[in-house]
């Protein structure tokens, strides 16, 4: 508590002298405030002065101020307008900087784009070049090849053209032995008609022997009955001849009133004749009736027999037949059958009493001819009527003897028909027999030549394929031929080389040869000359044993030099054999070739004669220039044998000789010629090169 | 004195404020003159690259060259091998 009031107490002098403190102060103040009241008074005379002042003043500030604020406005207007200005300018440098960029950029892409318009220009025009470059070369190239495939096609127009005139040849061969097969197949069917024909023939001719076997029986029934009438005829005539005799008696009582009679009677004679006329015509048709009738009757006869035939052959199927159909039908038919055989019976009885009737017609037409007969005799009383009578009775009996002469003609005629007509079937059956048998020998012939045909064709097929790999096989001996054409020259430069470098060898060894003989001699003379001397002194005994071992030294050199010699003499006898030998080499060589040209001429004749078509050339055969080999030792001959020419269808071997000399030379013309031909032919398409394929040396000729 | 430093300095910095926007009017001036110098030589450029004759010249050659390489490349083979 104190402490508090000690506090307070402070605190309280504390207040006292912040009181005294601020009363003095305000005291101060006061006095301050006084003399600033009197400061104050006085300053607001001044500052009432001062205001005046500041009124003018500030009336002059205002307008100054005015003015500055005009100023002011118009600096901060331009200075406004000059950051603008600024601003634009600053723009305006910006834009620019920007077109400037801008305008470089542009120049660049400018230029770029000119360069790269040069570049596309000078691309284009490089194109462009390129491109007529190219399809001139294309041009060129398919002219080329137009020219090519048109150089092919005329090949192969002169190919299909051969190949065209060998189908030619081909087809008319073909045709040629189509004619003879069309000749033969018509020769077998003319054979065959004739066959046929002469069947039916023969066949005709049996219908005719069976027809004149029934008309000779038929004219044997009329002979019998001509026989018949002759006799009747007979008979009446020795009746006439006796009553002719009694006439005669009367006749010459008689003969004065003939010629009063005669004329009488020559009228009725005419009369007569005229009505006997008519009476033959009509005997003749009566007799025609007669033997129409008999025709008839005989037909009649002969269908009464087939119907007899028939009724029996009914009768026989009714009797087979009774089991089997009806009776009534049998019956019926067997009725019909009966009413037609009574029919026909009844036909028959009609016309045999037709013919009796005509029978009777004629009977009672030579009563009224004898009635008449009777009457001339009564007109003419005698010997008219008598001479009628006989000359009736002689025409009767010239004409019954002519008759019998007609019917033993006839029965002759029939005779010799049958006679002829047997000779005719045993000719028929003959030729029949030999037509079989021409009919055999034909097909035997069709037969071999169908087998000579398939043979010559199989030849054929078998000679084209032989001619095809002949073909072949020239082509490649050619293609080898050629091959070693074109070695050959190289062998021979090389072995002529190897010739010349052995005869350089040779010669070089024989000049050594010789070179070492005139050492080996000199030697040897000066080794003689060293011994003689050496010999000669007695003194020198020492020096002639070193002489000696000298001279031994030196008889080794000999024999070493001699040994050498003989080296090289037998080298140089080997280098001379094998020069021997390499020309020998040579000659063969050169043969080789001469013959391996030959060997081309004679394959590309084969060959240009195997390319004609094969037909027309069947028959002929290669001569072959060259000689076999088998003929090199017995000599050389030009030609082969006929005998290989002559053999057709065989295949021969033949080993030519191909160190024969024999050859022409105008073969080898003709080979070059035509190889130059299949080069020139065969330039372009290799493909073609397969006919120069290579060829062994053995031929195959046919 | 405050205004009168003011005023002075108002005066002064009007002076300045005239120095400077002299000064600024010169550069301004200067400026402008460059400014219109760049401006016509853009101007020479623009009309120089416009009136350039070489791009439009390349531009037909290149159009003809195109043209003929275009009818060249039209040209058909069949007509080559009519040829």
């Amino acid at each position: 508590m104190n402490e508090l009031f000690s506090k307070l107490y402070k605190e309280a002098e504390k207040i006292k002298q912040w009181k005294l403190t601020v009363e003095t102060e305000l005291n101060q103040k006061e006095r301050k405030l006084q003399e600033n009241k009197k400061t104050i008074e006085a300053q607001n005379k001044a500052i009432q002065e001062l205001q005046f002042e500041n009124e003018n003043l500030h009336l002059k500030l205002e307008d100054e101020i005015c003015e500055n604020k005009d100023l002011l406005k118009e600096a901060a207007a331009s200075r406004h307008l000059c950051n603008l200005l600024k601003e634009t300018c600053t723009r305006f440098t910006e834009k620019t900087s920007k077109h400037e960029q801008e305008k470089a950029e542009t120049i660049q892409l400018y230029e770029e784009l000119h360069s790269n318009i040069e570049r596309m220009t000078a691309a284009f025009e490089e194109l462009r070049v390129q491109a007529e470059n190219d399809r001139s070369e294309m041009s060129f190239k398919l002219k080329e090849e137009a020219e090519k495939v048109d150089k092919f096609e005329k090949e192969c127009k002169l190919e299909v053209s051969q190949k065209e005139k060998q189908i030619s040849a081909l087809t008319i061969e073909r045709d040629e032995k189509d004619d003879v097969i069309k000749d033969i197949k018509a020769q077998l069917q003319t054979s065959q008609n004739k066959i046929a024909d002469l069947m039916e023939a023969k066949l005709h001719h049996e219908e005719m022997l069976k027809e004149s076997q029934v008309s000779k029986e038929h004219l044997r029934a009329e002979l019998e009955e001509a026989k018949m009438s002759l006799q009747k005829a007979e008979v009446t005539q020795k009746n006439l001849e006796t009553e002719l005799q009694t006439r005669v008696k009367t006749l010459i009582q008689v003969t004065g009133e003939k010629e009063e009679q005669e004329e009488e009677c020559k009228k009725m004679k005419a009369l007569l004749a005229a009505l006997t006329e008519e009476f033959e015509t009509s005997v003749a048709n009566l007799k025609s009736l007669l033997q129409e009738e008999q025709n008839r009757l005989k037909k009649y006869e002969d269908d009464s027999k087939l119907l007899t035939l028939e009724l029996q052959k009914k009768s026989a199927e009714l009797e087979m037949t009774k089991v089997k159909c009806d009776k009534e039908v049998q019956l019926e038919e067997l009725s019909e059958t009966l009413k037609e055989f009574q029919d026909l019976k009844a036909q028959l009885t009609s016309t045999a009493e037709k013919e009796q009737d005509y029978l009777k017609q004629l009977v009672t037409l030579k009563t009224d001819l004898e009635q008449e007969a009777l009457r001339n005799e009564q007109l003419t009383v005698y010997l008219s009527k008598l001479s009628l009578e006989k000359e009736q009775t002689a025409q009767e009996k010239n004409a019954v003897a002519a008759e019998v002469k007609k019917l033993q003609e006839q029965q002759e005629d029939s005779k010799k028909k049958e006679e002829n007509t047997k000779q005719l079937v045993e000719n028929l059956e003959e030729a029949n027999s030999q037509l079989r048998n021409e009919l055999e020998s034909l097909k035997q012939k069709m037969a071999k030549t169908g087998e000579e045909m398939r043979s010559a064709l199989d030849e054929r097929e078998e000679n084209m394929n032989n001619l095809k790999k002949q073909v072949e096989n020239k082509t490649k001996c050619i293609e080898e031929l050629q091959q070693e054409n074109k070695v050959l020259p190289k062998k021979l430069t090389a072995e002529s080389k190897k010739s010349n470098t052995y005869e350089g060898k040779v010669n070089k060894l024989q000049i050594e040869m010789e070179k070492m003989n005139k050492q080996h001699k000199e030697a040897a003379d000066i080794y003689q000359k060293d011994i003689e001397t050496r010999k000669g002194n007695e003194n020198k005994l020492r020096e002639e044993n070193e002489y000696d071992k000298m001279v031994e030294e030196k008889d080794a050199e000999l024999k070493v030099y001699k040994m050498k010699q003989q080296k090289q003499f037998s080298s140089a006898r080997a280098l001379e054999n094998e020069l021997s030998s390499l020309k020998s080499e040579l000659a063969s060589l050169k043969e080789q070739l001469k013959a391996e040209i030959e060997e081309k001429e004679n394959l590309v004749k084969e060959h240009s004669h195997s390319m004609i078509p094969e037909s027309e050339k069947k028959h002929k055969t290669y001569a072959i220039k060259t000689p076999p080999m088998d003929k090199m030792h017995s000599g050389r001959s030009t030609n082969l044998p006929s005998e290989q020419s002559s053999r057709k269808k065989q295949k021969v071997l033949v080993q030519l000789d191909t160190q024969s000399d024999s050859s022409e030379h105008t073969d080898l013309l003709s080979i070059v010629s035509e190889e130059e031909m299949f080069k020139n032919l065969y330039k372009d398409f290799p493909q073609a090169s397969r006919l120069h394929s290579p060829a062994p040396k053995k031929l195959h000729p046919v | 004195m405050a205004e009168s430093e003011s005023q002075e300095g108002n005066y002064y910095n009007w002076g300045k404020m005239v120095e400077n926007i002299k000064t600024d009017m010169e550069e301004l001036l200067e400026e402008m003159e460059k400014l219109t110098v760049r401006a016509t030589w853009m101007t020479f450029d623009y009309t120089a690259i416009q009136t350039n004759p070489d791009l439009s010249n390349a531009m037909q050659h290149s159009e003809d060259v195109f043209l003929m390489c275009k009818e060249q490349m039209e040209k058909k083979w069949q007509e080559v091998l009519l040829e």
